[in-house]
């Protein structure tokens, strides 16, 4: 049934608006019987080039965002990238390479969520070329964010699933709107933590309401203290080590593999990327897997490739970034092992991230993430 | 001089009634449809449609499709 499921196109789509427009309207290719002549030209994704391709002719409303917007770009991981490999450039090392091999697959067109899964899923369509105006989570949004935020939502890492999916039944979009996609706002940041998005007090105004809270531990906490994931999320994922390698099994093929270790830890760390979306002094946060020689196989296969290994230290600003980071953890519940008593966390040393959890390969901005002044338990 | 600038109006008169007549009939919408399909609809893709709404012939690429399965991001 895969074949149908990747290729097949129902007789319902061709009934609807998109269906009578045409295969080869955006498509390209020939309309003709033999399948190699008729793919020939042919093109996978019309919805890709400039942020939009085709559905730019009707959808410039949105399109004339999307081009910029953080699905589109990963400016995430291009200025993580830019800033750590400085000063060198994208264009002296094999990046660009591993880029289009394995980071772009996480670059979303308005197909990739619309029409057909994202590339990371090797792509096929997601109901017979039916477009559909909410893209479905477990196939759009669980492939590219698996790992992490969509895997602990769903219950598929760590011990719990999010409240707000094992009780109210609610996807990613109830939250994370059509326009946030579309729209990278405030314009020009580069990270999630920084976008305006939802925020827990909108649905839970009196529960979050510090100083006149019904709930005596959100009086006890000044506001803007503690982010609520960090008293209501419960223990979660985090990777290790080295985030992707390349290896080459068959001649002339690399292929990319996650050698990580997983991790199922809880650390609240300092939070260094304060902003009106993330106002917290203190947050939970993740370990990204990431090490200085993490790159270390690139000179290798850029030597195979291009006849030049490259530069020797491919990641010269390796310190200026840290490897534990602001975390929108998504294992939401109402009670936790924090929610017990006071206790649970004050003089709790093992919950903070600490100068000994760090490690000697660690980069030096992580000492901006530990917390040296652990909270003392409270007498009563 | 009269006569001649008489026919000349009913003759304008005679065209604009029949441009209104096409605008608003079935005839002038199907031919603006057409233009429309001509230029950026042209709905030629039956060879597509046909090997594509066909589902066991999709299915006979299955296998090629089951191999790149789906997987999750790192």
């Amino acid at each position: 049934m895969r074949g149908r499921d990747t290729y097949g196109v129902s007789k319902a789509y061709l009934t609807s608006t998109h269906g009578k427009v045409g295969c080869v309207n955006c498509h390209k290719g020939h309309n003709v019987k033999d399948k190699d002549k008729a793919h020939k030209d042919m093109v996978k994704d019309p919805s890709e080039k400039n942020g939009g391709g085709v559905c730019q002719r009707c959808h410039s409303n949105i399109t004339s965002t999307y081009k910029n917007a953080m699905h589109y770009r990963l400016n995430g991981i291009s200025s993580i990238v830019g800033t750590i490999i400085k000063p060198l450039k994208m264009g002296d090392t094999l990046l660009p390479a591993a880029w289009k091999l394995d980071c772009a697959n996480c670059h979303a067109s308005c197909g990739s969520c619309h029409v057909a899964w994202p590339a990371v899923a090797k792509g096929g369509l997601l109901d017979h070329h039916n477009f559909l105006k909410t893209p479905p989570m477990e196939k759009t949004c669980y492939p590219c964010h698996g790992s992490r935020y969509a895997g602990e939502y769903m219950g598929k890492l760590g011990a719990t699933a999010d409240v707000h999916y094992e009780k109210g039944q609610m996807v990613c979009t109830d939250c994370h709107k059509g326009g946030e996609f579309h729209k990278t706002q405030p314009k020009g940041v580069n990270r999630h933590y920084a976008v305006k998005t939802v925020r827990c007090e909108q649905c839970h105004p009196d529960a979050a309401k510090s100083g006149s809270s019904k709930i005596a531990m959100h009086n006890a906490h000044p506001k803007g203290t503690l982010a609520c994931a960090v008293c209501h999320a419960n223990k979660y994922f985090n990777c290790t080590n080295c985030h992707v390698s390349l290896d080459i099994k068959q001649p002339g093929k690399i292929s990319v593999i996650f050698p990580t270790d997983p991790l199922f830890a809880f650390k609240i760390g300092k939070n260094i990327d304060r902003s009106p979306a993330n106002p917290y002094k203190y947050n939970l946060v993740r370990h990204t897997p990431f090490l200085k020689k993490s790159l270390a196989s690139f000179r290798y296969f850029q030597k195979v490739l291009t006849g030049h290994a490259g530069p020797k230290v491919l990641i010269p600003n390796y310190d200026a970034l840290p490897t534990w980071n602001s975390a929108s953890v998504h294992s939401i519940q109402l009670r936790t092992p924090q929610t017990r008593s006071c206790n649970a966390c004050h003089g709790h040393k093992e919950l903070f991230l600490t100068k000994a959890d760090l490690t000697s390969k660690d980069p030096a901005a992580n000492l901006k993430i530990i917390v040296n002044k652990i909270p003392p338990k409270i007498k009563r | 001089m009269r006569e001649r600038m008489k026919v000349r109006m009913k003759l304008k008169m005679a065209i604009i009634a029949f441009g209104v007549v096409c605008l608003f009939s079935s005839t002038g919408q199907a031919a603006t449809q057409k233009a429309v399909a001509g230029s950026a609809c042209d709905n030629s893709s039956s060879a597509c449609i046909n090997c594509h709404t066909d589902y066991q012939a999709m299915d006979s690429y299955g296998d090629k499709a089951a191999a790149g399965a789906a997987a999750i991001a790192g």
